[in-house]
C-alpha cells in the first residue's frame, strides 16, 4: 500500500471495547507508538469527544469519526477501528443523544485544511449504506486499506 | 437577499461541509442568499439580520431566527425532509 495517509498498524479489526474512551486508547496507541502523533493524542481525542462528540447517525449503524487538533499530530493518517459490538458515541452537535457505532474512522491529520477535505470526503462517502455495511463487515487489514483507498485517501492524496 | 448562518461547534470543518450543500441546494432552487459561517459562540454577534440559521451543533439560545438542525447534511439521514425545511423558510 503506497498511500501515505494509510498505515496497517491503524487498521483495528473486529475489536471489543465497551466505552468510548476505550475506543479511542485503542485507536491512538499506534498512532503514538509510530510517533505519528504526540504521546498525549489519546487525552486530545478524549477531550475534543467530551466536548463536541463525533458520532453520526448514518445508516444502517453509526460512524464516528474521531480527531483533535491538529498541533497533536506529527505525521497525517486515517485509520479504522470496526467493533464487534457497537459501542454508544454521542451525536454530533446534540447535547443528549447517543448513536450505535460500528466503524471508527480516525482523522489524525497534521493540518487544519486536510482535516476539512478528509472530512468533506468521509461524509460524502458515509451517506452512502453500502459502504458503511461495507466497511462494518471488513475481515482483512489488506481488504481494508485497499477500501479506504480506493473511497477515500486516493482523492485527498490526488490534491 | 436572504442571510444564511451556517454554525458548528469547534473548528469550521462540518459547518463547510454543511454550507456546500446548503449553497447547492438554494442554486437549485434560484433563491438568492448569502450564505456565511461561524462557530456557534459567534451566533449572538453575528445573527443579527439572519434569516436562517443551520447550525450542525446544539444551539440552546434564542436568537429570534429559525433554526435547523444541519445533521442530516452530514449523515445523509432525514436530508429531503431538512432540505423542505430550508426551503420553506426562504421561500
Amino acid at each position: 500500500m503506497s498511500n501515505a495517509l494509510l498505515d496497517r498498524d491503524l487498521i483495528l479489526l473486529n475489536q471489543t471495547c465497551q466505552t468510548v474512551e476505550e475506543v479511542l486508547e485503542t485507536i491512538a496507541a499506534p498512532m503514538q507508538a509510530k510517533q505519528f502523533a504526540k504521546e498525549t493524542y489519546a487525552d486530545g481525542l478524549k477531550e475534543r469527544e467530551q466536548s463536541f462528540a463525533t458520532g453520526i447517525p448514518t445508516e444502517p449503524f453509526g460512524v464516528a469519526i474521531p480527531h483533535t487538533d491538529a498541533s497533536y499530530v506529527l505525521e497525517s493518517k486515517i485509520g479504522l477501528l470496526t467493533l464487534k459490538e457497537p459501542v454508544s458515541f454521542g451525536v454530533m452537535g446534540a447535547e443528549n443523544d447517543q448513536v450505535d457505532v460500528k466503524v471508527v474512522l480516525l482523522l489524525g491529520l497534521a493540518d487544519g485544511s486536510a482535516h476539512l477535505k478528509a472530512l468533506q470526503t468521509i461524509v460524502e462517502r458515509i451517506q452512502d449504506a453500502h459502504f458503511v455495511k461495507k466497511l462494518a463487515s471488513v475481515q482483512e487489514k489488506n481488504e481494508a486499506l485497499a477500501l479506504l483507498d480506493a473511497s477515500i485517501t486516493k482523492q485527498l492524496e490526488g490534491e | 437577499m436572504k442571510k444564511v448562518l451556517v454554525a458548528c461547534g469547534g473548528a469550521v470543518a462540518t459547518s463547510t461541509v454543511a454550507a456546500n450543500k446548503v449553497k447547492a441546494i438554494l442554486k437549485e432552487n434560484n433563491i438568492q442568499a448569502d450564505v456565511s459561517q461561524c462557530r456557534v459562540s459567534e451566533l449572538g454577534s453575528k445573527s443579527q439580520g439572519a434569516d436562517l440559521i443551520i447550525s450542525t451543533a446544539k444551539v440552546d439560545r434564542d436568537y429570534g431566527v429559525p433554526v435547523v438542525h444541519g445533521l442530516p447534511f452530514i449523515s445523509g439521514v432525514g436530508l429531503d425532509k431538512t432540505k423542505q425545511e430550508i426551503l420553506d423558510i426562504l421561500k
